[in-house]
């Protein structure tokens, strides 16, 4: 065990310990560890393999922003070990490894194979034969990725969902500029988010001597309502959202001001071996000591090209790991009383000087340092070897700048500072702390509190005391100081020894030669040079390597660093499983007020538009067979139905049909066809004349939507004094047909429905079975039949009164299919169905419905005015095919081998025992006894054209 | 009358009984074991077992009620002519656009400047029907049209209740921001409706009654995970009494 005495600022709970398993081995651990730091405390140095080359990896950031230490916990893959917590029992194993994390066959890639594996050598290589592709690509994937989903279905349920939030103040970033922000804000009256990414606020200062204070201003925080989600992770800003993820939930955060306080990232340094296992950045080396108790190596060696590694130094040694020396690449510029300090510890401080390569086959066993010259490139000759098992490393620091430049700030690139800076924050957003360039902690909490009091006061909140207070805040902040002097060197290798692998991005194990290999290939452009070899296109999203890179490239090209650019700053900034971004699946779907009789009596549901449905009872051709000779029920709640009522509602439904409406008698329906401008068919449905100012129409199940709003909008447009209300949800409506349906119907009611009474296309209002009732009396399925329209709520007494009125008369419950059936007998259209976008009444078998001798305009005059000029060119007919062969739906109607027309409506007819169908043929085959030929998949089909309906053409049943 | 098709308490006896009056989804709270109770003609849900649970549910975390028993009438007409009805029948209160008002246990809800829901407790359902219906029957042309079944309504009550709409809806609940007697068009799980902030954290969500189930089924998912329930009118009587026009 390498564990430190107790120190003041650890976050693990000494007197709890924790037990997991990692690839099959107990673990032990304290309540507060990471798996990174229990694994480290326990020895282990390896955790993961890489993602190309298969290279041992360890921790390097300690903070879930580099891609090392990816493992697979309970199932899971993908899981950051250095971030997540511990917990009892848990199962943790290694990811990207075969057979086992020490010894893993695919390093063969690494130590013989990488010559033949530069980037994009699989777009050379594996393109011929082109049908082994998909072989190919299985055996790439398998050999590279990052993990493995779980195959079965009940290990991949995850039930996540989304929150939407609304604040006045979010705050990206916990850390003491954040946590200002956030406390400022909120103390003024705004109501406030705070998002941090690790499980503590207080950022950076939790690995320092300000850990207390850290976590007191954290108390304060919440103290004043801060919502704090953390650990979460902000993906990024999507128009005014911004997406964090925290544990299952995807929170939607939409706030009147956002706060960027999303602080620096330490970056390492290039030089060989800088992937070894042992080469942590000294932060990270700094976290795993204060936070976790963990010696992160016993001696270390620190490289650096800031001060931030002296401090770095300075810790791990009053920590209790020895520093055998550190290697700073400025000569001169270091904090004059840090460079005393460390003096004054006796540690040894290589100026001038960088490590050239780190050492060792499963870790670090020693590193080699050189000095530079004036140019920053190594002194062959001053190369020295130093034993140590750490080298913690500083590059200096860039802002995480990505999410202010996601929500439109610009980057521009600091010589001085070593980083792109941004510039041009949007109205709205506000920077604070070291992405502002306010590294210190005053400073940062400082411009924290200025941001939010700015925030606050944009939002109207505060006076002028707190105007005031912003004022001084803000000059105390200025003149900005410039960043502190940092040296960066250029990818650094050994002059002796055999040349190895220097990773620019340790997620896509891309290397500095893969770099300068894509730029004299052609890749000369970071953007491109970003697709060809996928750098910062890993889990780390460009933090560990998106500099590193750039500086790469401008080495190579002889560019100025500012002058490469940055990539472009996309979403998401974290990785984030795709079950939280699906969220909650809904799923709206409709039921009628029945729904649970349809579902006791055995219907099959299914979808029909927006509604479930049952398409049949588990028999449709005796649901058919029903309706012909006794009588069946079938739920038709889905039909749109709406009321137009007002003075003006006749002329009103004579402008949007084509036939006539003002002329219909109270108490009787005719059927109406709804078309567009182009006078296309767009719905059809029945309107009944209630009284003389009053209509109940009805739509389509699937169109009541879209015939509300389009009523709606010609009302608003021709401002008649007309009202409109929909009541197609709240009104059941059942069909109740066959020809012992009178009998039925007269049981349930003191209704005289006698056909001289109550004949076909009346509408009369009764109470059956006590239920207020519409009753209308027209003939979808081509029987006698009876539409019953009632409230919902009375829909299960009607339903259940019905079924058992007819039981006497071998009554059956029918659906969908049956009805499909029964229709296409009669040749009734379903819009839709046998219509398409291009379909009018003229050609669709019903020019009857088209009155061109109404006064009134209607919508679709002109149009179908033209069509009725120069005659239509296709028909929609009937057809029957003896042989019982159905064609599919959809299938081509064919003429000299060319089609001319289409199959809309096919079923066996169990009444006629023939094949019946639908289909637009051209005029010219529209008529009784013509053949067409149905291209069917590979066979052909003769079949006879019918333009009258199949079945009591003569309407007799219809109207008995 | 000539609509007496639309309103459920035009109801007759029949073979001796009354038809009662059913939920949309009365046949998914009886397979959840639901103890009906029969109030203005409607089967209401009165509870699902252990009232005090459901109480707590109510007080502690979040409880969802089915109250599609509730009256809803659709009153239309020129601004002026709603306006007028409204403030002959509401007491003189007037219609704000985005809050109801509330007088003498009637919802008046704007929704449009020509157009108001009004929301009754069932047992003034068919009385405030015909005092509009008389009401409407001046010389400027209005009408009255009776939507009690074309609406679901759910009461979504307690602390969590904000919580339990985030999870589905974008629309922003925050108390400063949607206050008491708001009342908004709202998507709630992809589906159009209303939203009414009664008062304190008790809200009646409005919504297609062919939705009725879908909905349901929705907030109680959310309610559950949130550590709250479905609750019958019981509950919601007991958790505070006298407050809601919903309870009997």
């Amino acid at each position: 065990m390498s564990r430190l005495p107790p120190g003041r600022g650890e976050r693990i709970d000494r007197e709890r310990p924790v037990a997991f398993s990692f690839d099959g081995k107990r673990v032990a651990a304290f309540e507060g560890d990471t798996i990174g730091s229990a694994l480290h405390a326990s020895g282990r140095r390896v955790l993961s393999r890489s993602f190309k080359y298969h290279r041992p990896r360890g921790l390097l950031c300690c903070a879930g922003q580099c891609p090392n230490c990816l493992v697979e916990v309970d199932g899971w893959p993908g899981v950051r070990a250095c971030t997540e917590p511990v917990r009892e029992g848990m199962r943790v194993a290694h990811m990207n490894a075969s057979p086992s994390l020490r010894f893993d066959l695919m390093r063969g890639t690494d130590l013989f194979g990488s010559r033949l594996t530069p980037p994009g050598f699989y777009y050379k290589t594996l393109i011929r034969p082109r049908r082994l592709w998909p072989l190919y690509e299985k055996i790439l994937r398998h050999a590279a990725g990052l993990g493995r989903l779980p195959r079965r279905q009940a290990e991949r349920e995850w039930r996540t969902e989304y929150r939407r939030r609304h604040a006045d103040v979010l705050v990206l970033g916990g850390g003491v500029a954040g946590m200002a922000a956030a406390l400022r804000a909120a103390e003024l009256g705004a109501d406030v988010v705070l998002v941090d990414d690790g499980p503590e606020l207080g950022g950076d200062l939790l690995a320092g001597e300000g850990a207390e204070s850290a976590r007191e201003l954290a108390a304060r925080v919440r103290a004043a309502g801060v919502e704090v989600l953390a650990p979460a992770a902000a993906l990024g800003f999507f128009d005014g959202i911004v997406a964090v993820w925290c544990q299952s939930t995807l929170h939607q955060i939409r706030a009147g001001h956002h706060v960027a306080a999303t602080g620096s990232i330490e970056q390492p340094l290039m030089f060989e071996g800088n992937d070894l296992p042992g080469v942590m950045l000294c932060s990270g080396a700094q976290r795993l000591a204060s936070l976790y108790g963990v010696r992160p190596g016993k001696a270390a060696l620190v490289a650096t090209v800031a001060d931030r590694g002296l401090e770095a130094a300075l810790a791990l040694h009053e920590a209790g790991v020895e520093v055998v020396g550190i290697a700073d690449t400025r000569s001169s510029g270091a904090d004059e009383e840090l460079s005393a300090r460390i003096a004054q510890e006796r540690i040894p401080l290589l100026r001038g000087s960088a490590v050239v390569r780190a050492f060792g086959r499963r870790q670090v066993k020693g590193a080699v340092v050189a000095e530079l010259d004036e140019a920053g490139r190594p002194i062959a000759d001053s190369e020295r070897g130093i034993n140590c098992d750490l080298v913690a490393v500083s590059g200096g620091t860039v802002p995480a700048t990505s999410l202010l430049l996601q929500a439109g700030a610009k980057a521009r690139w600091n010589e001085a500072g070593g980083a792109y800076l941004p510039e041009g924050v949007p109205p709205g957003v506000h920077a604070a702390g070291a992405v502002a360039g306010h590294e210190s902690r005053d400073r940062a909490e400082i411009s924290g509190a200025a941001a939010g009091a700015e925030a606050a006061l944009e939002l109207e909140l505060g006076d002028e005391r707190d105007r005031a207070r912003l004022q001084l805040e803000r000059e105390s902040l200025s003149p900005e100081s410039e960043p502190a002097t940092q040296l960066v060197p250029a990818a650094a290798g050994s002059a002796n020894g055999r040349h190895e692998k220097c990773f620019a991005c340790l997620c896509e194990d891309v290397t500095t030669d893969d770099i300068s290999f894509s730029i004299d290939e052609g890749f000369d452009s970071l953007e491109l040079l970003k697709r060809y070899t996928t750098v910062t296109m890993g889990p780390c999203q460009g933090r560990m390597c998106q500099l590193p890179s750039i500086r790469q490239m401008a080495a190579d090209t002889g560019a100025a660093v500012g002058e490469v650019g940055l990539t472009t700053a996309r979403p998401p900034w974290s990785t984030v499983p795709m079950g939280a971004l699906a969220g909650r699946p809904f799923e709206p779907a409709k039921r009628s007020a029945v729904h649970g009789r349809h579902q006791e009596l055995g219907g099959n549901v299914l979808w029909a538009g927006d509604w479930r449905r049952p398409y049949d009872y588990g028999d449709p051709e005796g649901e058919t067979m029903a309706v012909h000779e006794g009588a069946g029920l079938i739920d038709v709640s889905t039909l749109g139905k709406l009321i137009v009522r007002g003075p003006q509602a006749g002329a009103f439904l004579n402008h949007l049909y084509p036939n006539r409406f003002d002329n219909l008698k109270p108490g009787r329906i005719r059927y109406g066809v709804l078309g567009d401008d182009a006078g296309r068919i767009t719905d059809d449905g029945t309107v009944c004349r209630l009284d003389e100012q009053s209509f109940y129409v009805t739509t389509t199940s699937s169109g009541a939507d879209a015939v509300e709003s389009w009523f709606a909008w010609w009302l608003a447009e021709w401002e008649m004094e007309t009202h409109l209300t929909d009541v197609s949800q709240g009104l059941a409506a059942f069909n109740l047909a066959g020809p012992r349906s009178r009998e039925i119907l007269s049981a349930l009611s003191d209704l005289d429905c006698s056909n001289d009474s109550f004949a076909y296309l009346d509408g009369k209002r009764a109470h059956v079975a006590g239920v207020p009732c519409l009753l209308l009396r027209i003939g979808f399925v081509g029987e006698l039949g009876y539409e019953l329209h009632c409230p919902g709520a009375l829909a299960e007494h009607l339903w259940d009164a019905i079924l058992d009125a007819g039981e006497a008369h071998a009554i059956r419950p029918f659906g969908l299919e049956p009805q499909r059936v029964l229709r296409l007998q009669k040749l009734h259209i379903l819009v839709g169905q046998d219509t398409d976008a291009e379909s009018n009444p003229l050609e669709a078998a019903m020019p009857w419905i088209v009155k061109f001798d109404k006064d009134e305009d209607f919508i679709g005059r002109w149009a179908l005015e033209s069509v009725n000029e120069r005659g239509p060119e296709n028909k929609l007919v009937g057809f029957t095919i003896s042989d019982g062969v159905v064609p599919t739906e959809g299938a081509a109607v064919v003429a000299d081998g060319k089609p001319v027309g289409r199959v809309t409506s096919s079923r066996f007819s169990p009444r006629l025992k023939r094949t019946i169908g639908m289909a637009w043929v051209p005029a010219g085959l529209a008529e009784d006894g013509a053949t067409i030929t149905l291209a069917d998949g590979g066979r052909r089909l003769g079949a006879e054209v019918q333009i009258a309906p199949f079945y009591d053409p003569d309407q007799e049943r219809l109207r008995g | 009358m000539s609509f007496e098709f639309l309103a459920p308490d035009a109801a007759q006896p029949a073979a001796g009984e009354v038809p009662s009056l059913r939920s949309p989804i009365e046949w998914a709270h009886r397979r959840k074991g639901a103890r009906l109770r029969e109030r203005a003609g409607w089967r209401v849900v009165a509870g699902y077992g252990s009232t005090p649970k459901e109480v707590a549910a109510c007080q502690a975390s979040v409880a969802v009620a089915d109250v599609s028993f509730l009256g809803k009438l659709e009153l239309q007409g020129e601004p002026g002519v709603v306006s007028s009805i409204v403030a002959q029948l509401a007491g003189g209160a007037g219609l704000e656009p985005g809050r109801a008002t509330f007088h003498d246990e009637v919802w008046w809800c704007p929704i449009s400047a020509d157009r108001a829901l009004v929301l009754t407790p069932p047992e003034l359902t068919r009385r405030l029907r015909e005092e509009l219906e008389a009401a409407a029957a001046g010389d400027s042309f209005a009408s009255v049209h009776e939507v009690t079944t074309t609406f679901g309504s759910n009461a979504v009550v307690g602390p969590l209740a904000r919580e339990t709409f985030a999870r589905a809806t974008a629309l922003d609940l925050r108390p400063d921001r949607f206050t008491e007697a708001a009342f908004a068009p709202v998507s709630v799980a992809r589906t159009p409706g209303m939203l009414l902030r009664e008062g304190g954290d008790r809200y009646l969500h409005l919504f297609g009654a062919g939705y009725a189930h879908y909905t349901w089924g929705v907030l109680i998912d959310a309610a559950e995970h949130l550590g709250g329930r479905a609750v019958g009118v019981e509950a919601l009587s007991a958790a505070r009494p006298g407050e809601v026009q919903a309870d009997a």
